[in-house]
């Protein structure tokens, strides 16, 4: 009985109609063809066209991570405190972005606002001395107890040692704000010493030519430097202590009153 | 080489259509396809059962062929060695499947049900040999069903004549216990 089924079934077999007619075997043949010209013939084609989605997902991918950081950092800076400005920076002067920064020796520097104008008359190892003749300067001396800096406005003198201080000679008046330091101011009557925070205005009785002037002949004049946004801003640049500097020209700070 | 009519690739050889279908010749592929594509395919539907991978399995036969000319010895026919390779195709095949295990299994009765009438009629014989070895279902049915002795079936399967005899023999006691 077993046999005869074995048999059976393996006559069955025998006898199943084999499913492979000519369209099939021409759409096989074909596609046997083109898998081995493909696969075999042109080895570079499949080289490419292995390569080419691995590079496509790697420049998406870098794509996105890029896109990713930008956004944060764009969010980062959008969510970020403003920097509360100390209390003394009220009385800083703005910083014009047309303004040309002057660039002394020994790290100092004068930030001139438009139209204004500036001669170095003396260079010396303890003195600098310049000449401002126009407009709106704002000075800021770096402290050194060996040399003096001087500015010369119209008739008025400013003597300092380190500070930060503006003078603004306009239709021969004189206005000198002290931000930082201490300021010794002479005219033609009196010296005045301004601390910081205080201004004094005071009449120029003449507004110096410069073809008049004959003093700065020979002198090299300071060096102009292009604006530049790394440079400290206004709130950087505003005092950090209320304490004078020593100068040679005004005694020794009393306490501090704060 | 095969400019000439078509009529003239009937009297190239088969070694001669081989290699030059591994050079490129399209039509000798062409030629040699048609001497040889039918028989191949229905080796490879016996072997298998159904004609599931049938297209494709047949396609991978000559493309191995293509391939592995070099392998081709002195002599042989062409046949044999191209029904040698479908083997080989069909005994990959068949163990890729085994991999799958239970899911083969648990798929086995879905198998049995859509097989055809004159199957379910009697015994659904590839249904028995899913239990069977790779190798020892392929020499069973080669030497059963295609008809092949026992030496053609130990070339076929590429191995020894004693190793043949004994995958056919323990594939024999399955099938024997199998039916009731």
């Amino acid at each position: 009985m077993k046999l005869e089924l074995r048999s059976r079934a393996i006559e069955a077999a025998r006898g199943r109609a084999l499913p492979w007619d000519d369209l099939r075997d021409r759409r096989a043949q074909r596609s046997t063809w083109e898998r081995y010209v493909r696969e075999t013939l042109t080895l570079p084609a499949p080289e490419r066209d292995s390569l080419r989605p691995s590079v496509r997902v790697i420049f998406v991918a870098a794509l996105a991570v890029a896109t990713a950081v930008a956004a944060v950092f764009v969010l980062r800076l959008r969510r970020a405190p403003a920097v509360p400005a100390p209390a003394s920076s009220a009385s800083a002067l703005p910083v014009a972005e047309e303004l040309r920064r002057v660039a002394f020796d020994a790290g100092s520097q004068g930030f001139l606002e438009p139209g204004a104008e500036l001669e170095t008359n003396f260079i010396g190892p303890a003195r600098f001395e310049v000449t401002q003749r126009k407009g709106k300067v704002r000075y800021d001396i770096r402290h050194d107890p060996q040399r003096e800096f001087v500015v010369h406005v119209a008739d008025v003198t400013l003597a300092v040692l380190g500070t930060e201080f503006s003078v603004e000679l306009r239709e021969s008046m004189v206005n000198v704000r002290v931000e930082r330091g201490r300021v010794r101011v002479f005219d033609a009557e009196r010296s005045t010493d301004l601390k910081s925070g205080e201004a004094l205005e005071m009449r120029g009785f003449f507004e110096l030519d410069p073809l008049q002037n004959e003093a700065s002949d020979g002198v090299p004049q300071p060096e102009l430097v292009e604006p530049d946004p790394a440079q400290p801003s206004d709130r950087e640049l505003a005092p950090k202590s209320d304490e004078p500097p020593r100068t040679a020209l005004s005694p020794p700070p009393p306490a501090n009153p704060h | 080489m095969f400019a000439e009519p078509q009529r003239r690739l009937l009297e190239v050889s088969d070694v001669e259509l081989i290699v030059a279908a591994a050079r490129g010749d399209e039509g000798a592929f062409g030629q040699l396809y048609r001497r040889h594509s039918r028989f191949l395919a229905g080796v490879v539907f016996r072997l298998l059962g159904n004609e599931a991978d049938l297209d494709e399995l047949v396609q991978l036969t000559f493309v191995d062929a293509l391939r592995s000319l070099p392998t081709l010895t002195r002599g042989e026919s062409i046949r044999g060695w191209l029904c040698r390779l479908s083997v080989r195709q069909v005994n990959r095949r068949l163990k890729r499947r085994m991999r799958w295990g239970k899911f083969g299994r648990a798929l086995a009765p879905l198998l049995r049900r859509r097989a055809p009438r004159e199957a379910r009629r009697g015994i659904d014989l590839y249904g028995l040999l899913q239990a069977a070895a790779p190798e020892d279902r392929t020499a069973w049915l080669l030497h059963h069903v295609q008809g092949e002795s026992l030496p053609e079936c130990a070339e076929l399967c590429e191995a020894p004549l004693s190793t043949i005899k004994r995958r056919i023999a323990r594939t024999e006691r399955l099938v024997q216990g199998s039916l009731r």
